[in-house]
């Protein structure tokens, strides 16, 4: 299946060019075909299970009725209408979404820094999301989510925030060294972090709600939010999939990289403002979920190398999928309790990260 | 300056020097005090020729290497490339005209020895292009030239420090520049593969027309392969010129400050340097 | 290799039991002190935390951190020997004046300042009753109650070691009848409303284990959380949406729910309770404090049950 590891088989040598660029390539379509098949099924599967037992046939009656001019809603309860088109598929949608945007941003994250632990929340996203939403919760504004609601808004801001400032502190002339990034990242997160346990002790009502956004979740996903979310995260993901090559060669170090003509600081501070930006938007609406950002490119690049070319949009189909499927799950298993998403996603990402890493040996 | 007047000699006969450095002086900060680390250096490349970079440990060798590629800024004199200042130049313009193979290149384990080499192609590809077949016929040259080839497949990760340093240079050769740049291309590899990579060096200049500045520790193999040295003492240049000349017992002594012995090659007459039992 | 593997699998499940384990049930539960039959002072029993603690003689000045604990302490006469509360308690206003201390993260010092000699706390964050007790001051932890019976007991187990034990007594028994009273206004062969009660707009919700639970149960009402076997549930917004709730209590008013808020929330507006208008709030302090306020409460909750 992989390429990599293997000694060059006689015909290579031999081999055209084209021959050559295919078997570098792998099948990417085919690849993406399969894994958009798999988050179809997931998704299809996601919207047949919950608390209200609804039969697939009506599910998809109520689906292709939003088509313009079909209506085969005839016997289906309204109820049933509202629950599949106004809480269910949003929910799967968001958490595709978010899944998608955590994972892309955590890839490019890891290309950035050439760090194979970074994750979208190295530099400060997750901490300063919670302390925005804790300010809000604290100050005792109102936060009610059927529509404009604070506590999302003021995630973003202080995900955002929290980015600009490390790298502010970070900056040297017009570098930003990745080492100094990263420790700023790090001592940044944690005075957040102080900030936001402070603001909690202070008024231990409100621990419950706060917990929510920290530990993140899809129970109250709207079509709202997702069009709250989809601005940033589609344009930032472009971006992302557009630099795949440039990716590539900054895996050698910024000298290098430099030599080959890429304008590295540009570069550095464009990929990560928009996985950043689309990581604060994810984050935003569905509290600080773990180990999406960091398991899925890793289990990409096991299996398929690491060609940013192909690792970004394989990553983006299986973040969303994985994510689908993990939300399926906290909602499900134990109802009508409602699991923190976070927890479903180490206990199931990180068995299946050990088992490929000991695949895979030897490439790390 | 003599300098000038044998340059635009040879440029006239061959064209503008690939590379020009005009002197220059590069400082450090260090703290509050400016340390000059490059003093009033000038040198030359043509095409077809292979300049060596010689001189003792913290010579300014490489903190030269960093001005010419970009990376540090002169503080007198001037850098031209291909008769461009270099300050001017964007950095695929300046990728476009010189190819550099740095000592201790950080390289990713996870990628084949192919893909690494097919990102020299990068300063010829556009930004949403990828590579053609042009760009893997000129990798496979490349490779092939450094013996490099049957590696192609097999991940950085997996490579000997010297099949990496191939890797390398024939990336810096499927840059496909007239100029290339290497600073000290033969650390990792053993006398055999020495030579070799010299060699190819020496054949390639020849046969293409490319110019190469090599920063070479080992003074032998400088006289064997290279055309001209200049040779570097504090950041000044303390000799220059054909290798007869520059690498006389006298001047290296001086610049080293210890017991050399310099005698010809059997073969080539060209200067042999062997460190001398300790006595000074 | 292979063990690795399994060891890591298996310490990552073993931590994961644990935690659940440990999320539910930390302390015995509310009406878990014992006295030593018959005698006043000294008095020896053994709290929610299991520790045996001694009383040597009636406490004069009493450190309670939890708003609940202040109002009976207050209410069954004991009141002149509380000398700091924690910072959430606003009742009664006799006790306004009094230091405020943080019951969730307690300053060892800033309670020894008081120079108490017995303090009542619900929550330990690790090592506060050695740090007191090491001081020489008895602690007694008094958990959450998890019944209504629960919160009868707390009530009297105040009482014992405040040394009112009688006026503790005649609280119960005032309170158990007013709920009594309120519960016998129920009509005959009315049918058990289905409720649910947000504690906030994440969908936190209270079941078993929780006194507030057990009201519901009490009232004969049928609370959609009972299912989950947790006191403190998230509850799954569909989940809610298919119980189809005839009634909803909204414990986070403060929050700006309200009866649009609610019936905008997608789906929702299907929900019985939505649309005949049975969204009510009531003051989380008073729902949330096992305290002698309580059976205003219920009465009130009772009437929205059965309008």
């Amino acid at each position: 299946m992989k390429l990599i590891g293997r000694a060059a088989t006689p015909p290579l040598t031999a081999a055209e060019a084209p021959d050559v660029l295919r078997s570098l390539r792998g099948r990417l379509w085919p690849r993406m075909l399969g894994g958009l098949a798999a988050l179809a099924l997931i998704s299809t599967i996601s919207l047949a299970m919950g608390a209200a037992e609804i039969p697939i046939e009506d599910i998809v009656r109520i689906l292709l009725s939003h088509l313009p001019g079909v209506d085969m809603t005839a016997d289906v309860p309204a109820a049933w209408q509202t629950i599949v088109w106004d809480v269910r598929l949003p929910r799967v949608l968001l958490a595709g979404v978010v899944g998608a945007s955590l994972a892309m941003s955590g890839a490019t994250y890891q290309g950035v820094f050439r760090n194979p632990l970074a994750d979208p929340y190295l530099i400060g996203v997750a901490t300063g999301a919670a302390l925005g939403a804790t300010i809000v919760v604290v100050s005792g504004a109102p936060a009610s989510w059927n529509g404009v609601s604070l506590l999302p808004m003021a995630a973003f801001v202080g995900a955002i925030t929290s980015v600009v400032l490390v790298y502010g502190v970070a900056r040297v002339g017009n570098t930003v060294p990745v080492t100094t990034l990263i420790l700023a990242g790090v001592a940044l997160s944690s005075l957040a972090t102080a900030i936001t346990w402070f603001l909690m002790l202070q008024d231990t009502s409100n621990t419950l709600t706060v917990f929510s956004v920290v530990l993140g979740g899809f129970n109250t996903a709207t079509w709202t939010k997702i069009a709250w979310v989809l601005p940033y995260a589609v344009p930032a993901g472009v971006i992302m999939l557009l630099y795949g090559r440039t990716l590539n060669v900054l895996s050698l170090d910024e000298d290098q990289a430099r030599h080959l003509g890429v304008d590295v600081e540009r570069t550095k501070i464009l990929l990560l403002g928009a996985a950043s930006l689309a990581a604060a938007a994810a984050v935003s609406a569905a509290g600080t979920i773990a180990f999406v950002g960091l398991i899925v490119p890793h289990a990409v690049r096991l299996m398929w190398g690491p060609d940013n070319r192909q690792l970004l949009p394989m990553t983006i189909i299986l973040g969303a999928a994985f994510l689908i499927g993990a939300d399926l799950i906290a909602r499900t298993v134990d109802e009508p309790q409602e699991i923190p998403v976070g927890i479903i996603t180490a206990f199931c990402g990180v068995p299946f990260f050990l088992y490929l890493l000991r695949r895979a040996r030897g490439a790390y | 300056m003599a300098l000038e007047a044998a340059t635009a000699a040879r440029s006239d006969r061959e064209g503008v020097a690939l590379l020009l450095v005009d002197g220059v002086s590069v400082e450090y900060r260090r703290g509050s005090r400016a340390i000059e680390a490059v003093k009033d250096v000038s040198l030359s490349v043509a095409a077809g020729e292979v300049l060596g970079l010689i001189g003792p440990n913290g010579s300014g060798k490489t903190t030269l290497i960093r001005a010419i590629t970009g990376g540090l800024k002169p503080s007198a004199g001037r850098i031209e490339l291909g008769g461009e200042e270099v300050n001017r130049l964007s950095q695929s313009e300046r990728a476009r005209r010189v190819a550099v193979v740095p000592q201790n290149a950080v390289l990713p384990d996870a990628f084949s020895a192919l893909e690494v080499v097919l990102m020299g192609r990068t300063p010829h590809l556009r930004f949403l292009q990828d590579e053609a077949s042009h760009d893997v016929e000129a990798a496979r040259q490349a490779m092939e030239q450094t013996s490099t080839w049957d590696l192609a497949l097999r991940a950085m990760g997996e490579l000997s420090g010297g099949e990496r340093q191939r890797v390398v240079l024939a990336r810096a050769l499927a840059q496909d520049t007239p100029l290339l740049l290497l600073d000290e291309p033969t650390a990792h590899l053993d006398i055999g593969h020495q030579g070799a990579t010299l060699g190819l060096v020496r054949r390639i200049c020849a046969t293409e027309g490319k110019g190469v500045l090599a920063v070479v520790h080992d003074l032998t193999l400088a006289a064997q392969y290279c055309d001209r040295l200049v040779l570097l003492k504090d950041g000044e240049v303390a000799a220059e010129g054909d290798c007869e000349s520059t690498l006389r017992q006298d001047v290296l002594e001086r610049v080293y400050g210890a017991r050399v012995s310099v005698f010809a090659h059997p073969e080539t007459r060209r200067p042999v340097v062997a460190p001398s039992p300790d006595g000074a | 290799m292979k063990f690795r593997l399994i060891a890591l699998s298996l310490l990552a499940a073993l931590v994961f039991v644990v935690g659940v384990a440990c999320s539910d049930d930390d302390y015995d539960g509310g009406g878990g002190a014992t006295t030593t039959p018959g005698s006043a002072f000294p008095l020896t029993f053994t709290d929610d935390a299991g520790n045996e603690v001694t009383l040597d003689a009636e406490p004069e000045r009493i450190v309670a951190l939890q708003p609940s604990f202040v109002e009976v302490l207050f209410e069954i006469g004991a009141g002149e020997t509380v000398v700091a509360v924690d910072q959430n308690t606003d009742y009664p206003p006799e006790a306004d004046g009094l230091t405020k201390l943080s019951g969730f993260d307690p300053s060892v010092e800033a309670i020894v300042a008081e120079d108490p000699d017995l303090v009542l706390i619900q929550y330990d964050p690790g090592t506060l009753t050695d740090a007191l007790e090491s001081s020489g001051i008895p602690v007694v932890l008094l958990a959450s109650p998890e019944t209504l019976d629960g919160v009868y007991d707390q009530i009297e187990t105040i009482g014992q070691i405040s040394g009112q034990p009688d006026e503790a007594a005649a609280l119960v028994s005032e309170m158990s009848e007013e709920i009594a009273d309120v519960v016998a206004t129920i009509p005959e062969g009315a049918e058990a409303p289905t409720v649910f009660h947000e504690v906030d707009n994440t969908l936190y919700s209270v079941g078993p284990g929780s006194f507030i639970h057990d009201i519901y149960v009490v009232l004969g009402a049928d609370n959609i959380a009972e299912a989950t076997g947790e006191a403190y549930p998230q509850l799954n917004n569909e989940a809610v949406i298919a119980a189809n709730p005839a009634v909803i209590i909204l414990a986070d008013e403060e929050f700006g729910e309200t009866v649009e808020t609610v019936g905008a929330r997608p789906g929702w507006s299907a929900i019985a309770a939505v649309q005949s208008g049975r969204v009510h709030g009531v003051d989380p302090d008073l729902i949330s404090r096992p305290g002698p306020r309580l059976p205003e409460t219920v009465q009130q909750i009772k009437e929205y049950l059965y309008p």
